[in-house]
């Protein structure tokens, strides 16, 4: 990374993993930088949902090492290494579709979080305050991103996992999750998974490119952006600044 | 009308029953997928253990236990099912989480394991189960005389289901079954302790079989080692009928297994199971989730 000259909130190294018999990760390296938004970029099975399960714990690592703020999380369990201040907003959303809105937002939100994060949450998405004890399952699927996205903001996260939040939704709602991922920028910490080019320029400082589970680039997400042949030869997006990357 | 009465009240009191015993099995298998065939040791347990703490102050020879004995045993009861729970759940179940088929055989053979050694302890027959004076004694209703024990199980599991639907819908934990039922990875992933969630389920699954082992010994007025295994089968009727993982689901099945039961084997003396296995099929056939079961 070219950024940060202080000493990266989270930093993967030689970490494999595997889902069932597939070596997936072959040896992931690459750190975040704290407060910045880095962008974990790839073509499909690249390995980015498993990088960031992984980090998580619901994949377990093989070998190599996963540091959380200097403190080796590789081989905790999720719940512990959530309780450290890890948020993660899965790639299907995964509400919990027979409790309402309110109720999801309560389940998610740890002993001891601040009432400033649960405002700052339902200040994002106001929507959601109107429909708390609407069933989660009867949202639209924008709503539900937003339900997804703010049961990591009701807690004092320091690092956001954040898969595809753009995925399968409306431009609308891409613009308003956009949005709410912008105004925490700066505070928390976000790695990002995401295949929509625009919204990751908007948001990513940094971008790390994943091929067949290993990284093949890190750097500025500027300079990505702005180079068609490293977007070809990474990417294969071909150069066109709208296509998914 | 005095048959239809006393039949009706019996009915409910088999149905609650039941339904203590469907109720924590309900709950184990909505969070946990784990279908627990040792279910019915805890019911068993639950019955010995009542009978014993009674019989610690009932005077030999006599009939009638005390009021205090009593209540200490439907204390002891759900305590020593609970324990037994969490053994079966700490000690031979989490290891297998992620083998369903070792889960089945593995309860199965604590189920049986367990009942044996009541028959071990207590020797292999039925045992008298001594009750206060004023819960064998019969009130009158509508001309039926029907035991108090009745109204007592009925009222135990009431409270019961009362109570189970305000932690499903008041508490965290609640929260926590209700949305581990639907996607336990999920509920990982917000920072929550799954394990423990699951001890936590299959100790009320357990106090819930021993409490109701403890009336359910009141009603029959006696324990034996193959009481719990006995009742089990209903159980898991009711659990399938009611739609698994659903507590409102297995209290309304109750209703219907208990009173198709006990009118089934009045009018035909032997038609009561042959009339809930029916019940079953039927269920089984036209709505294979459950009467409020949403899964399949």
């Amino acid at each position: 990374m070219s950024t940060p000259a202080v000493d990266p909130l989270l930093r993967l190294a030689g970490v494999h993993a595997y889902i069932g018999e597939s070596h997936i990760l072959q040896g992931v390296d690459f750190a975040v930088a704290p407060n910045r938004v880095t962008v974990l970029l790839g073509r499909n099975g690249a390995g980015k949902t498993t990088t960031l399960r992984t980090i998580l714990g619901l994949v377990p690592a093989a070998s190599g090492t996963i540091t959380f703020d200097g403190v080796e999380i590789g081989t905790e369990k999720p719940h512990h290494v959530v309780r450290r201040g890890v948020g993660y907003v899965p790639e299907d959303r995964d509400v919990f579709a027979g409790l309402t809105v309110a109720q999801n937002l309560r389940l998610a939100q740890r002993p001891g979080a601040s009432r400033e994060r649960w405002a700052l949450a339902h200040a994002l998405f106001p929507d959601l305050e109107r429909r708390a004890d609407q069933r989660a399952g009867s949202l639209s699927g924008g709503q539900q991103q937003m339900v997804a996205i703010a049961r990591a903001l009701v807690n004092d996260n320091r690092l956001l996992l954040v898969d595809e939040p753009s995925k399968g939704l409306a431009p609308v709602v891409v613009a308003q999750v956009t949005e709410a991922l912008a105004a925490i920028k700066g505070t928390t910490t976000i790695l990002l998974v995401e295949q929509n080019l625009a919204m990751a320029q908007a948001l990513a400082d940094d971008a790390v490119v994943l091929d067949d589970g290993r990284v093949v680039y890190t750097g500025p997400m500027a300079e990505l952006a702005a180079d068609e042949a490293l977007q070809t030869r990474y990417l294969g997006a071909g150069g066109h600044a709208t296509a998914h990357v | 009308m005095t048959t239809i009465v006393l039949l009706t009240l019996t009915g409910l009191a088999l149905a609650a029953m039941y339904f203590l015993l469907a109720a924590g099995l309900a709950l184990i298998f909505g969070l946990m997928d784990v279908l627990n065939f040792a279910h019915g040791a805890f019911f068993t347990w639950g019955a010995y253990s009542a009978w014993w703490t009674i019989g610690r102050f009932t005077a030999a020879g006599s009939q009638e236990g005390s009021t205090g004995g009593f209540l200490l045993g439907v204390l002891v009861a759900p305590v020593v099912g609970a324990l037994l729970a969490v053994l079966v759940e700490v000690v031979l179940l989490r290891p297998l989480y992620k083998r369903p088929i070792y889960q089945v055989l593995v309860t199965l053979g604590a189920g049986l394991m367990l009942t044996q050694m009541t028959s071990v302890i207590w020797r292999p027959d039925a045992r008298f189960f001594p009750q206060p004076g004023w819960l064998a004694d019969t009130s009158t209703v509508l001309g039926a005389r029907v035991p108090n024990n009745r109204f007592l199980l009925i009222a135990a599991a009431l409270v019961v289901l009362g109570g189970m639907l305000l932690f499903l819908k008041r508490t965290r934990y609640g929260l926590v079954v209700r949305a581990g039922a639907e996607n336990r990875e999920m509920v990982r992933a917000l920072g929550i302790d799954v394990d423990r969630a699951f001890t936590l389920v299959f100790a009320l699954g357990g106090a819930l079989a021993g409490l109701g082992g403890a009336f359910g010994a009141a009603y029959f007025g006696s324990v034996e080692p193959t009481f719990g295994s006995v009742n089990l089968i209903f159980a898991f009727i009711v659990v399938v009928i009611g739609g698994l993982g659903s507590v409102t689901g297995s209290a309304l099945a109750a209703v219907i297994i208990g009173l198709a039961q006990q009118f089934g084997n009045y009018y035909t003396t032997w038609a009561g199971d042959f009339v809930v296995v029916l019940l079953l099929a039927a269920v089984l056939l036209l709505r294979p989730g459950g009467l409020l079961g949403d899964r399949t």
